[in-house]
């Protein structure tokens, strides 16, 4: 368990010190909407509401993923905290009166999980009220089964079993939330 | 360093929180109509089929606005001077520049927090003689 501990521990300090090497990909281009988790007002929408709202879910999502966003592994996330820490703790005692340092920030992760969860609450509500499934850009994959997979990733994470990658469920779930929207769809 | 050269920061504290960007989300948050958007106003919009545009509202309408665009900000593709109309039921979400009380609010303690922080790293230690 000791070594569990310090094997962590050296992660944590690796991906440090690869963050302050690699530059953040996340850059907010424009003030992101609260994304709330879908209550009462959306359970009240018919089907073709639905999808309206959900497509415009997807479009808030889309802009925090062409900004650079991304759900960082548990690993990644402590990583940041910490250097994040660190570099504040360095800036007020190097120069009090400096211009605020880059800080490694988390990488849009929790503004996107957000997105995703909005996203997931409609396509919740769609399932449940037994609207008709959409195509999605997935090949043999319509929105109702993307919801699926996408929701049993999510649960899988929240089970919070030392055996589950949660890394790879994260990478997942973007990559099914990415392909949600059918090339017709957009532009 | 003196109480002067902290004025710089307190008009940069005001400005920056007196205008806050404001996104809403119409599905979110109810209708566009507590924005108070009006003619004149320069706003961002993102629209359900992925477009981005920044423009200056010419026109009101009951379903829809009618405006010019801006200088394109980043991933936007218009270019400066077209006209667009735009459905409110293909909002995604707006952004707006509006008067933010809350953020106005916090400069007084953000001003005095730096104040104090100033204090403690400038009071000079006497190092206890022997």
């Amino acid at each position: 368990m000791r070594w569990r501990s310090a094997g962590r521990g050296v992660a944590v300090v690796g991906f440090a010190c690869a963050g302050t090497l690699a530059a953040c990909h996340h850059h907010p281009t424009i003030a992101y909407p609260k994304a709330v988790e879908a209550g009462p007002t959306e359970a009240a929408f018919d089907c073709p509401r639905l999808d309206d709202a959900i497509l415009k879910a997807d479009a808030v999502r889309w802009v925090i993923r062409q900004d650079g966003a991304r759900l960082l592994s548990p690993d990644e996330q402590d990583a940041r905290v910490a250097g994040d820490v660190a570099l504040i703790a360095a800036s007020v005692l190097a120069c009090f009166l400096c211009p605020p340092v880059a800080v490694f920030g988390d990488e849009g992760h929790a503004v996107l999980d957000r997105a995703d969860r909005r996203v997931l609450s409609l396509l919740k509500i769609k399932a449940d009220k037994g609207c008709p499934a959409q195509p999605t850009s997935l090949t043999g994959m319509n929105d109702l089964q993307l919801y699926a997979a996408a929701s049993a990733l999510v649960a899988e994470e929240a089970r919070k079993d030392p055996a589950t990658d949660v890394a790879a469920t994260r990478v997942e779930r973007m990559r099914l939330l990415d392909g949600l929207r059918a090339p017709s769809s957009g532009p | 360093m003196s109480i002067r050269d902290l004025w710089p920061m307190l008009l940069l504290a005001v400005a920056g929180g007196c205008n806050a960007p404001r996104a809403v989300a119409p599905v979110d948050e109810g209708e566009l109509t507590h924005l108070r958007l009006k003619p004149g106003d320069e706003i961002r919009v993102v629209t359900r089929q992925r477009q981005r545009m920044s423009f200056e509202i010419v026109e009101l309408r009951p379903n829809e606005m009618v405006g010019v665009t801006r200088k394109p900000a980043a991933h936007e593709t218009l270019p400066k001077g077209t006209a667009v109309t735009v459905l409110y039921d293909d909002l995604a979400f707006v952004v707006v520049k509006r008067f933010s009380a809350g953020r106005t609010a916090a400069v007084p303690f953000l001003v005095l927090g730096l104040a104090a922080g100033y204090v403690l790293t400038a009071t000079p230690v006497v190092v206890p003689g022997p």
